[in-house]
């Protein structure tokens, strides 16, 4: 009797122990199959501005990949949940704000404590950063007596790449020094981009590098500018300041190279004539721009090609990926991605 | 697109004005004539060559094609000088400049920078570079592919009198200089 209840006692912790452990499991598993709505804000940022939301991951029975909304002030995401086979991905990004993302590395299982809180709270907050200040370093290689000409086309170089840059979103700003320099310091030419980059008196490490130069390798219209991304140098810009074609949007051009905008490299990232864009994206025009893709602002901030997610680089995004050499979709969203309404 | 709330109309005039546009701007794509002699592809190098920002890789496929279609390349390339871009992409970078001043100005506005110039001031300036970029492009053009026939489009287009300076002066290098000693 005394050991039948002994018996019966030790069952019974048994059955209350297992009991517990399936209990535990089940909700481990009813955790990793809970799906809601989430209603997404984007605090700070103002209606008149708002914010593109593209989202990856799993929605109803399917994955998505970059599905794009404008916020109105939220975007609202449908039947949410987690499902290792569907990556996850938020990226934000808005007028006159720093480009976000965040993503769910399913290897590091805290990664996506962030979605599972929202998927109960059925609410989530994107707080677009600050713009990320590129730093450059304007080089005015010309003689003194020639500097007020050669201001004047800096001058009006940064007066368009400024509001471009902010009210298409692409998440940055310029943050300017310069200097002038005598130009037998330095050839005009990305051929010499190596020599340059190992010369600190003419060169920062730490910076764009903008060199504004009579004319580009020394020869009267052989171009109005060049990236030297194919000499991996895509941190060294000429610009042709002797030309008195030298349109606007030029420097911001420019950048854009610097910045990923470089593919599919066959075209150098160039847009003119290509199915997709219009005549005035940022990668086509030399009158203005009043376009750039959802995939070209993806790639500036986002490609590990942007010489901001350079290795060591202190701006370098908390998302980075390989782009593909394509105007296609891969690993990140198409170069001809757009999204009806925006920019707004 | 199912699953996300659609935004709603508040852009909606935007969005049509934009939508005009595009259809515009598709409706100049399209009228513009393939260059006499050269096939739509070829066309577009020329044309990529006469527009472009970064020249150095469109003046090689330029200087290539010259190399199969000589006289159709250089033909196109002295329509390019004498006649710039055609009236049709002269409107519509008007409208575009238009655009832009508006955003910048009122970027500056809220950024408490000083004022641009007066916009029709601020338009002429612009489109000229526009034009005479292109204008210019079509001389150094004629100046690297420096065959007899280019040579001859250079020697009549400096015994013009109405040429913008910038061109002219483009026309006496491309005659001149071009191509530079290697």
């Amino acid at each position: 009797m005394k050991k039948s209840a002994k018996h019966r006692g030790f069952f019974g912790t048994r059955l209350i122990t297992s009991l517990l452990v399936v209990a535990f499991a089940a909700s481990c598993i009813f955790a990793e199959a809970t799906s809601g709505d989430i209603v997404v804000a984007f605090p700070g940022t103002p209606i008149a501005d708002p914010a593109l939301l593209l989202y990856s991951g799993k929605e109803g029975n399917s994955c998505v990949e970059y599905e794009g909304a404008i916020a109105d002030p939220t975007v609202t995401l449908h039947n949410v949940s987690i499902d290792a086979g569907c990556e996850v991905e938020f990226d934000a990004f808005a007028p006159a704000r720093g480009a976000y993302a965040v993503g769910v590395d399913f290897s590091n299982p805290a990664s996506d404590d962030f979605l599972e809180a929202a998927m109960v709270a059925g609410s989530m907050d994107i707080a677009l950063p600050s713009l990320t200040s590129l730093p450059l370093q304007i080089w005015l290689v010309g003689l003194t007596s020639q500097v007020t000409a050669m201001e004047e086309v800096r001058d009006r170089m940064l007066n368009k790449a400024f509001p471009v840059l902010s009210v298409l979103g692409t998440g940055f700003t310029l943050d300017t020094a310069s200097a002038v320099l005598n130009p037998s310091l330095l050839t005009p030419h990305c051929n010499s981009a190596d020599v340059i980059s190992m010369n600190p008196a003419i060169y920062d490490a730490s910076k764009l590098n903008v060199y504004f130069v009579a004319h580009y390798g020394n020869i009267q219209g052989l171009t109005p500018a060049n990236n030297c991304w194919m000499k991996a140098h895509p941190e060294i810009l000429f610009l042709s300041w002797q030309n008195a074609n030298l349109t606007d949007p030029t420097l911001a051009h420019e950048l854009g190279h610097a910045l990923g905008l470089i593919h599919p490299k066959s075209l150098g990232g160039h847009t003119y004539a290509i199915s997709g864009f219009d005549a005035y994206n940022l990668m086509a025009t030399n009158t203005d721009v009043t376009s750039a893709t959802v995939g070209q602002l993806y790639a500036m901030n986002f490609s590990s090609d942007s010489w901001i997610n350079r290795s060591g680089s202190p701006l370098a995004k908390p998302v980075v990926r390989t782009c593909q050499d394509t105007w296609g979709a891969g690993e990140c969203p198409a170069l001809t991605l757009v999204q009806l309404g925006w920019p707004p | 697109m199912p699953g996300i709330d659609a935004r709603p109309t508040r852009v909606a005039t935007v969005n049509r004005a934009r939508g005009w546009l595009f259809v515009a701007l598709v409706v100049i794509a399209c009228a513009r004539d393939v260059l006499a002699g050269l096939t739509p592809a070829e066309t577009i190098t020329v044309r990529r060559y006469l527009d472009c920002i970064d020249c150095v890789i469109p003046l090689d496929s330029l200087r290539a094609l010259a190399v199969r279609k000589s006289d159709a390349t250089v033909d196109s390339l002295n329509s390019g000088l004498l006649h710039g871009p055609d009236s049709q992409a002269v409107a519509a970078a008007d409208s575009v400049l238009k655009i832009g001043y508006k955003r910048d100005s009122l970027y500056r506005w809220q950024n408490n920078l000083l004022p641009l110039k007066p916009e029709t001031v601020y338009v002429a300036e612009a489109r000229d570079r526009f034009v005479n970029g292109y204008r210019a492009r079509g001389a150094y053009g004629l100046g690297w592919i420096h065959t007899p026939r280019a040579v001859a489009y250079l020697d009549s287009a400096a015994q013009l009198t109405n040429l913008p300076p910038s061109v002219k002066q483009a026309v006496l290098y491309a005659r001149d200089s071009l191509p530079p000693p290697p």
